[in-house]
């Protein structure tokens, strides 16, 4: 039996190298289980969407460390979706909503307007390490986390004159770029998001966004006193160990007579394939067919 | 937990902070303390600590039609108690459940995450993990019952399946020395 192994080099890019004993075609992702991470998704091609023969050497490469997503073949950059074919993000920054439309602008820099931009079009110099912005362009996030980081161990800071020059520093910063973000803020009108741009996967963690967690609310309700939410389903045997169902009617004497998914539709109206692989291992678990209910918007938001 | 576990934890959890037992759904909105025969009939019910909240009623549910408390929004736990049955003709045990949201966006009390934690260390530190799939805690009760030749089985009850009979076979070793 063939043993793969893989290993994590990396470089100034954060990249990723899956070095393997066999070569994957190229282009094609390469499943290969890794010990440290599970499963890791390898592809040949660079940061900039481009392959080349010296790529060929480097099998496996994943741009910044991310992973591909097989079924899409962009990958993941946690906050957005990239396609490396055109050096794009495919959505703008979720930053980019309500009172901020352009996060991290730069007023030196025309390239930070450009919400669906990769690292300001200069991947050789930069690299994005969540999807918001490039590593050096973080500052306002930095600002931000810095603010709230005073108040939170101001306790442990005993010299009274550090923190006033400490806090001094900060808030003068702040108000600097704040006032840049809305000189740029006023160049533009409201929101800025794209229709039909692909959403950032659940930024609000494995419970899914608020729109996704009140419809399974309502869901495990319509369900009657048994209903339960986020029921933890053991698969022996499945894709994943473990699978939980958004609603689940459990009754006194444990039996499962009625599962919910709560899916958001693709582009094309069909259930992600993750979320039918999921239906797929809790109905074999349970012998219970889950209903896949669309993700319905909360009532008090609003269309426009 | 078996319902002796279960009374010595709704024990521990009032000398932690005075709590409120009560039933998640009725057919009224105004929330009462639950008493013993609704908190063993195998309902679910809230924890409510009134430090949190001080006052609470169910909404009602058109469809089908009762009275639920919002677990979602307000500030309480909810508890699922363990439910008994059988499972290959031997007496079976299912998990129950703690469980509460705590998403930034619900801007819930800071304390009511701590009072949380605070329950969930206790039985993190009293009680052994089950090492299975199937996870969660045992209480001293229910490690007698496995003891006896009982099964411990998950939040529901599984089909008698070749892999299931594999993984609930695995906690019988929980009980072994």
């Amino acid at each position: 039996m063939q043993t793969a192994f893989s290993t994590r080099i990396p470089d100034g890019f954060m990249a990723a190298m899956c070095l393997e004993d066999e070569k994957p075609h190229r282009g094609v992702p390469t499943r290969k289980s890794a010990p440290y991470q599970g499963q890791s998704v390898c592809n040949s091609t660079t940061a900039l969407g481009l392959q080349s023969t010296a790529v060929v050497n480097r099998i496996g490469s994943r741009s910044t460390g991310k992973e591909r997503d097989t079924e899409s073949g962009n990958d993941y950059m946690f906050a957005r979706y990239y396609n490396s074919a055109t050096g794009r993000f495919l959505s703008p920054d979720w930053d980019a909503k309500g009172d901020d439309p352009v996060p991290y602008a730069k007023l030196d820099n025309p390239q930070s307007l450009n919400l669906y931009s990769y690292v300001y079009n200069n991947p050789l110099l930069r690299a994005d390490p969540d999807g918001h912005c490039a590593e050096d362009a973080c500052v306002v996030e930095t600002a931000v986390v810095v603010a709230a980081t005073v108040g939170a161990v101001g306790v442990y800071m005993s010299t009274p004159s550090y923190q006033r020059s400490f806090s001094t520093f900060t808030s003068a910063f702040s108000s600097e770029v704040s006032s840049g973000i809305n000189t740029v803020r006023g160049w533009f009108s409201s929101s800025s998001s794209a229709d039909g741009a692909k959403s950032p996967p659940n930024p609000n963690g494995s419970k899914g966004a608020p729109d996704h967690q009140a419809t399974a609310d309502e869901e495990a309700a319509k369900m009657g006193p048994k209903g339960q939410r986020e029921v933890r389903i053991p698969t022996p045997g499945g894709a994943k160990g473990t699978r939980v169902a958004d609603a689940a009617t459990v009754e006194a004497d444990g039996t499962v007579s009625a599962v919910t998914q709560v899916v958001r539709p693709r582009r094309n109206g069909q259930p992600p394939k993750r979320e039918v692989q999921a239906a797929q291992d809790i109905e074999n678990a349970t012998k219970v067919k889950p209903k896949l209910v669309p993700v319905r918007p909360l009532p008090n938001s609003s269309s426009q | 937990m078996t319902q002796k576990d279960t009374a010595e934890f709704l024990n521990v959890v009032q000398e932690l902070a005075p709590t409120i037992v009560a039933l998640r759904d009725s057919d009224v909105p105004e929330v009462r303390p639950a008493d013993l025969n609704e908190i063993s009939s195998g309902k679910t019910l809230v924890l409510w600590n009134p430090a949190f909240r001080s006052d609470l009623q169910r909404k009602w549910v058109p469809d089908p039609g009762y009275f639920r408390l919002d677990t979602l929004h307000e500030p309480v736990l909810e508890y699922m108690p363990s439910f008994s049955n059988t499972w290959k003709q031997k007496p079976a045990l299912g998990q129950g459940r703690l469980f509460g949201n705590f998403e930034a966006y619900l801007e819930k009390p800071k304390d009511f995450m701590k009072w949380y934690q605070d329950l969930t260390k206790w039985i993190r530190k009293n009680y052994p993990k089950n090492s299975t799939s199937i996870g969660g805690y045992i209480g001293p009760d229910a490690q007698q019952f496995v003891a006896d030749g009982g099964y411990l089985l998950p939040g529901f009850l599984p089909p008698e399946t070749p892999e299931w009979e594999a993984e609930i076979g695995r906690t019988r070793t929980l009980a072994e020395p």
